[in-house]
């Protein structure tokens, strides 16, 4: 499109196919991206109609039939992509003789041409949706908005693990029933606290994450915090007392003739990483194994595997995306065209600023 | 130590503007030939502090706003240092020292706090990606700088041959940071296309970052094509680093997205 390749063979006339192949129809579509693209991230994307009438009133009909809620995906949009494709395209071939001397700008357009070819690819061809686990499911079933389809195999999760990058905190907020001091304690087990000064001080006892009761006693059901419960010492000049606290109970089991009143909180430790272990069954037999985490997708036969999402309160779930995308080849192809068309233009412009050939 | 070696930078960066300064109040220009030496001493404690936060924190210092525009300042005053040897662009030095400091003192004002990596930063798409979208943000910053001078008036008419050279900067500035920009949005979408399964999710970050890249494309053609340059350029150039400082802070803060751990 460069004005130093116009005038050479294949030079645009009058008419709708040059105005098609100017840039003058380039200075109109890309503002005009611009602006739908803007009005994308300014108004919430994919949610159902009713959110859409209680945040815009009166606003939500006209946002709606102009698709603004779906805009990347609206008529308007891809008509737009379409134009610009069109745009680029006639005005490569038609000052395609031109492009001898400019091969940096060809290998640029072209580049974008593959990139936008790879889209439609993979708008056209690509499969993408969820399969939500559960620890020991066997699944083939694809959730999708599109529909779900079937894999031509299995997969079962045989493990779902959230590494953290430390431990979980338990905090703890001790109040002096009778004198009414307060004081919240970060607590671990087995390490005594002091409280209100040295007066009196607490000892996390027993830590259980996953709290039940059976006939042996107080006992945990897994490692995950379903259910965290602590047993609790207190201590001062009057004896000790015996607490259980628990997070998700506050005040059950609590003794309203204790001299202290307990309420506890667990803070989870950061998140390191999701790691799904599965197993690929294929033609009635285990294939392979895999772990899947975040940015360590799996691949088998064409279809990849990516951890997408957990539930902190179901230890056993874990989400995983599902997808096959045959266009990206072709949109790679085309990131590798642009990149290099981009660089070698930049430096071809240092040259002639050099005093080379302008 | 670690923010002490910033401070220290900042303290130099701002001993920059004080040589040019003192030259211009005690009327010695030959001091100002100490200012690029004075800038390549921040430059080198800005080094520093990268590769010292680098070392403590265990991973790339790009994982959010203050490390991301640090980097950036880093890149801002290399990217000067190194035109300004190369082109003899002189007035770089003082006006990159200037955004520095201000870009410092921007920083100073952010969650300074070093903490570990969320699982979606867990990769080295990390340092590819983030390293190279800041340093096409600090080029443009440099086509921003260049583009303010040519508003206010400097290299009129009456001065031709710094007009020439502030425009050929301008657009040698922008080449590199509509280069480095496209070759930073290509990363990132390998990046999510291995991460999230999908290389395009039109997700806020990414939406501003295709606007911005829209926006210097039209600036590339038009000088191309309709030999845009001069104040016109520049009054595009600004208004496209608009757009790059909304793609960095106003959809950090403003918007929610899968790229929300950038704050």
């Amino acid at each position: 499109m460069s004005k130093d390749i116009k005038g050479s063979a294949g030079q645009p006339g009058p008419g709708w196919g040059a105005f098609l192949a100017s840039p003058k129809l380039l200075y109109w579509l890309l503002p005009a991206l611009i602006v739908m693209s803007v009005a994308g991230t300014l108004v919430p994307q994919g949610e159902a109609r009713d959110a859409y009438a209680g945040r815009f009133g009166v606003w939500a009909g006209l946002l709606l039939g102009l698709r603004v809620d779906d805009i990347y995906h609206s008529w308007p949009f891809t008509a737009l992509l379409a134009l610009l494709a069109l745009n680029l395209g006639l005005c490569t071939w038609r000052r395609r003789a031109g492009f001898n001397r400019r091969r940096d700008v060809l290998t640029t357009h072209v580049g974008v041409l593959v990139t936008l070819a790879g889209g439609v690819a993979t708008a056209v061809l690509g499969q993408r949706g969820s399969m939500p686990f559960h620890v020991g499911e066997l699944r083939d079933r694809v959730e999708s908005a599109a529909g779900a389809f079937t894999l031509p195999f299995s997969v079962r999760l045989e493990r779902f693990e959230v590494e953290r990058h430390d431990a979980d905190r338990h905090h703890l907020t001790v109040i002096h029933r009778k004198d009414g001091w307060a004081e919240t304690v970060d607590a671990q087990p087995g390490v005594p606290r002091p409280l209100h000064e040295g007066t009196a001080s607490l000892v996390v006892v027993d830590y259980y994450p996953d709290f039940a009761m059976d006939e042996k006693g107080p006992s945990t059901r897994s490692q995950s915090p379903n259910n965290p419960a602590l047993r609790v010492e207190v201590s001062d000049g009057q004896g000790k007392e015996k607490h259980w606290v628990f997070a998700r109970f506050a005040g059950f089991h609590a003794n309203p003739n204790s001299r202290y009143e307990l309420t506890y909180e667990l803070a989870p430790g950061r998140i390191k990483q999701f790691r799904s272990d599965i197993e690929v069954l294929d033609g009635g037999w285990v294939a392979g194994r895999a772990s899947v985490s975040v940015n360590t997708p799996f691949r088998w036969k064409g279809w990849a595997f990516y951890q997408s999402g957990y539930d902190p309160d179901n230890p056993d779930y874990s989400n995983l995306l599902v997808s096959r995308d045959p266009g990206v080849p072709l949109v790679y192809a085309g990131f590798l065209l642009l990149c290099v068309g981009v660089a070698w233009t930049y430096v071809r412009g240092g040259r002639q600023s050099q005093g080379g050939a302008p | 130590m670690n923010m002490t070696v910033f401070n220290v930078a900042f303290a130099v960066s701002a001993a920059v503007l004080a040589v040019y300064g003192a030259a211009y109040l005690f009327a010695v220009p030959a001091w100002r030939r100490a200012g690029p030496w004075v800038l390549g001493a921040a430059w080198l404690l800005q080094t520093a502090f990268l590769a010292l936060r680098w070392k403590e924190s265990g991973h790339v210092p790009l994982s959010n706003q203050f490390e991301s525009m640090v980097a950036m300042i880093w890149g801002l005053v290399g990217l000067g240092l190194w035109f300004r040897r190369r082109e003899n662009q002189d007035w770089l030095v003082p006006a990159v020292a200037a955004l520095g400091v201000a870009g410092l003192g921007v920083c100073a004002l952010l969650d300074t706090a070093m903490a570990p990596l969320v699982p979606a930063l867990q990769s080295n798409w990390l340092l590819l990606h983030v390293a190279v979208i800041m340093l096409g943000y600090s080029a443009l910053a440099l086509s921003f700088i260049a583009s303010a001078i040519i508003l206010a008036g400097f290299g009129g008419r009456r001065q031709p041959d710094i007009a020439l050279a502030l425009d050929r900067f301008n657009e040698r500035s922008m080449g590199l940071g509509y280069m480095l920009l496209t070759a930073g949005i290509v990363l990132g979408a390998v990046w999510a296309n291995e991460a999230w399964g999908s290389y395009w999710s039109w997700d806020p970050k990414e939406t501003w970052s295709l606007i911005t890249w829209f926006v210097y494309t039209a600036a590339v053609h038009l000088r191309r094509t309709h030999r845009w340059q001069g104040r016109r350029m520049a009054w595009l150039a600004v208004a496209g680093f608009v757009f790059v400082l909304f793609t960095y802070f106003g959809v950090n803060y403003l918007m929610s997205g899968l790229h929300s751990y950038a704050k």
